[in-house]
């Protein structure tokens, strides 16, 4: 006896639904980009820039450890974007941070992120006034017992530079006035204790069309530390604007 | 699919010469009728014949089926081995000519056999149609206690007793242990046909291997953890030699599944998984690597917990259809880089729908695979960027050639061109696709290959397959408003992997068709010998290797305690990444109480 044809109805809708299921891929790579073009005017750094560039003793796993709008300190009046937590425990560089970047784990392999920033500085140029951010660590300012030297830490707004790297990466930071380019890092320092404190980095003269790393802190130990001997810096960062 | 008959040719021919010393009249339906007198018949009009000989044979005894006033007994007998050759060139009226032949003899349990076998051996994709021949299987023990009830059964239905439950076994071997009494072995009457089945199976695997337990391909794998760590994204330029050296490691291995399986005939399997895995030292945590130092590897774990469902369809005379789903809630830690006590909790999709039909006394399969896995998204980061999931997506297309071929054998000492029944000349092409979604980034692999599968009369089989593999990573950048998709030719790359496999059988299961001990019956033992060579393509060529191993291969039922299968492999492989001079001794021990898919 012949077959029937393969036409019934049944059997159509069997093999239409796997054909139909093994053709639903993943999404396009540009599928999830809400937001593209330029950043226009002031920014939560959390909305377009990544945590990811650990750098120091930060670059070998376990060392940073980053919680992410969990284990936040009681945040600061009407703050935005994201709250981060971050602990360092030091290892036998005795420095650490960690850069935000866009694309993310970039060093200066890519082109950083378009910007328009609300400061009209002439010439078609535009700019932003300043990074601001709170910031706090665990550690009383005045730790006596056992003794304590405070946590402090550098803050950095751009300061990525492809060409320092090894081998050189093709893009980094810069700030172009009337067609003169030089790097663009911008940093403060601070002294961090249990409550928060408002900490401004200024970005005002600087004209900006690209950023690749907005924000970054840095801590370290004194070089004679011994790190298995000394307890782990603990660093919130709360609110941390562009504007 | 001919498996089943050529292997018990012996045992059915001297059945079937019995069968005329034991014809006895049955009241009212006609001379008592041994069944294997079916199967005799069977195989004298198929063995050394084409298979057009064969419809020729088939035809001779369509037309006519039957003498004026034939007894029903007779006619039963004619319409098994009428059954029995459409089943052997895949016409879609074997299952009508054997319900005619149950109906013109119903007392008799070997055609409820061997309608099962049709069900069991020949019918069904990937897998037999288990429930229909659950029906005829369990009819076939109801028919038997009748008989004996009645004092009426002969010594040949002892051999129609034995072989049921040889099948019964064979059927549920995928079960594991069953707990329930009604469908553990040995089977009694047919209170298990709808009974509901209750069983556990369980796999312990360990091994020490470049590959995991789902066979990936290592090469691909080696290569794409040295191009991401060389990337402009990880800004380490050319890894140093000791570096790239390392990445190549076969670390220690170890999983178990367990699975709580109810089935009910009406309705289908449903499966409880739970399964552990561990892997030591084996996940690189970071691929920042400055020169001088090497990879710190971590270890993985993951647990499944799992809601799987399997049924197989009977939509003949066009297929078969198997649909088999789960559902997986995953726990995964020591993936993430930089994170390697992190976990990951989430849920896992995957369905496995397959198609079979004849062609004529062939056979062509067509299977798919779709897996989701919803992966955690990163806590952190541009929205787009924290996105995060798994695409398994697979398609094989298999053409079974059962035909006898006319190949080179040795007779009577000289070499000649002859007919020879083979267990199958196997056919098959496939592709499958591999996508990780990290964000705005895409890293995809894809295998596209071609093999074929000899399973020769004697007992050697032989296997080639060729593999092109790639892997691509693709990126949008939010810059531009185009959302153009750029592909990263930094992490790009491909290699040809070639696989073959001899395979001795030194106990072949087709030769026991019966239960070969009443404790626990060896049913299978093979020796294989695989051997894969990988050829790089495009990107880098470190990771070229050749790999050679010898495998055992052993499967059991434990008869004297409910009936369990039991399938029990160990391997030793030798591997050698030629380019960078790295050896591998290594090993895989595997045991399984029952199985889903190998």
């Amino acid at each position: 006896m012949q077959m029937p044809s393969l036409s019934s109805p049944q059997v159509l809708l069997a093999l239409l639904l796997s054909f139909a299921a093994v053709a639903c891929g993943p999404p396009n790579a540009a599928a999830g980009l809400a937001d593209v073009g330029p950043i226009e005017g002031p920014f939560l750094v959390s909305d377009y820039f990544t945590p990811s560039g650990y750098m120091g003793d930060g670059q070998f796993a376990g060392r940073i450890t980053a919680s992410i709008n969990s284990n936040c300190k009681e945040r600061p009046d009407n703050a935005q974007g994201d709250c981060y937590r971050f602990i360092y425990k030091p290892g036998d560089k005795l420095w650490a941070g960690v850069y935000w970047v866009y694309p993310s784990n970039s060093w200066g392999a890519y082109p950083g992120r378009w910007v328009s920033g609300p400061v009209d500085l002439g010439n078609g140029q535009r700019g932003y006034n300043s990074v601001t951010f709170s910031v706090a660590t665990d550690l009383p300012l005045f730790q006596t017992d056992p003794p304590q030297e405070p946590t402090s830490a550098n803050f950095l707004a751009g300061g990525i530079d492809g060409a320092a790297s090894v081998p050189p990466l093709p893009y980094a930071d810069t700030t172009c006035l009337d067609g003169d380019c030089e790097p663009f890092k911008a940093q403060r320092g601070a002294t961090l204790s249990t409550d928060w404190q408002t900490v401004t980095i200024n970005l005002s003269g600087k004209p900006l069309t690209s950023v690749i790393g907005a924000f970054a802190w840095v801590t370290s130990y004194p070089s004679n530390t011994d790190p298995t001997a000394v307890p782990p810096k603990v660093i919130y960062i709360d609110n941390l604007v562009w504007e | 699919m001919s498996k089943l008959f050529f292997a018990a040719r012996g045992v059915c021919f001297a059945l079937a010469l019995a069968a005329t010393a034991v014809a006895e009249p049955k009241a009212d339906r006609g001379p008592e009728m041994n069944p294997y007198e079916c199967l005799g018949r069977y195989e004298a009009a198929t063995g050394n014949r084409s298979m057009a000989q064969v419809r020729v044979e088939l035809e001779k005894r369509l037309h006519p089926l039957f003498e004026p006033d034939e007894p029903h007994t007779v006619r039963a007998m004619k319409l098994c081995v009428v059954a029995m050759l459409e089943s052997r060139l895949g016409d879609g009226d074997a299952p009508k000519h054997y319900a005619e032949a149950v109906a013109e003899d119903p007392t008799e349990p070997g055609y409820e056999l061997f309608y099962g076998m049709h069900f069991s051996g020949f019918r069904g994709a990937r897998g037999p149609v288990l429930e229909n021949a659950e029906d005829h299987f369990y009819a076939a023990l109801r028919k038997i206690d009748d008989l004996k009830a009645a004092g009426k059964a002969r010594p040949y239905h002892d051999v129609v007793d034995e072989w049921v439950h040889k099948r019964l076994l064979v059927l549920y071997q995928e079960d594991g242990l069953h707990l329930l009494p009604m469908k553990a072995y040995p089977q009694h009457g047919d209170s298990g046909l709808n009974a509901p089945g209750v069983s556990v199976s369980g796999q312990v695997a360990f091994s020490k291997d470049t590959r995991n337990f789902f066979r990936n391909n290592e090469a691909r794998l080696f290569t794409g953890e040295l191009q991401f760590s060389q990337s402009l994204f990880r800004s380490q330029g050319q890894l140093t030699k000791l570096q790239i050296f390392d990445i190549a490691r076969a670390p220690i291995r170890f999983r178990t599944d367990d699975t709580l399986r109810i089935r009910q005939n009406a309705i289908g399997a449903f499966d409880l998984t739970f399964a552990v895995e561990h892997m030591t030292k084996g996940q690189i945590s970071s691929y920042y690597q400055p020169p001088g130092s090497t990879w710190q590897f971590t270890d993985t774990n993951v647990q499944e917990l799992g809601l799987g469902y399997q049924r197989v369809i009977p939509l003949y005379p066009l297929l078969d259809f198997k649909l088999a789903g789960a559902v997986k809630q995953i726990d995964r830690q020591g993936i993430i880089e930089f994170k390697p006590y992190d976990h990951e909790k989430f849920y896992m999709y995957e369905a496995r729908p397959s198609f079979s039909r004849f062609v004529g006394p062939d056979k062509v399969t067509l299977d798919f695979v779709y897996s989701y896995m919803n992966v955690t998204d990163v806590p952190y980061g541009v929205p787009a960027e924290r996105l995060r999931s798994k695409y398994i997506r697979s398609v094989n297309l298999e053409y079974a050639m059962y035909s006898p071929l006319v190949l080179p054998e040795f007779r009577g000492g000289a070499l000649g061109m002859h007919r020879t029944p083979t267990r199958g000349w196997y056919f098959n092409v496939g592709a499958a696709d591999d996508d990780d979604v990290y964000g705005t980034r895409i890293v995809s692999r894809r295998d596209y290959y071609a093999g074929t599968r000899f399973e020769g009369a004697g007992n050697y089989d032989f296997t080639l397959q060729g593999t092109y593999a790639t892997a691509d990573t693709t990126y949008a950048d939010a810059n531009d408003p185009t959302r153009t998709v750029h592909e990263d030719a930094d992490e790009k790359s491909s290699l040809f992997r070639t696989t073959a496999l001899i395979q001795r059988r030194i106990i072949n299961p087709d030769a026991i068709p019966g239960i070969s001990s009443p404790v626990f019956a060896t049913d299978m033992v093979n020796l294989v010998v695989p051997i894969t060579w990988d050829k790089g393509l495009a990107g880098p060529h470190d990771y070229e290797n050749v790999r050679v191993g010898a495998e055992v291969w052993a499967k059991f039922f434990g008869t004297g305690f409910l009936g369990p299968a039991f399938l029990a492999t160990a391997g030793y492989d030798y591997q050698y990444f030629y380019n960078i001079k790295k050896a591998f001794n290594e090993f895989h021990v595997n045991l399984r109480m029952g199985w889903d898919k190998l």
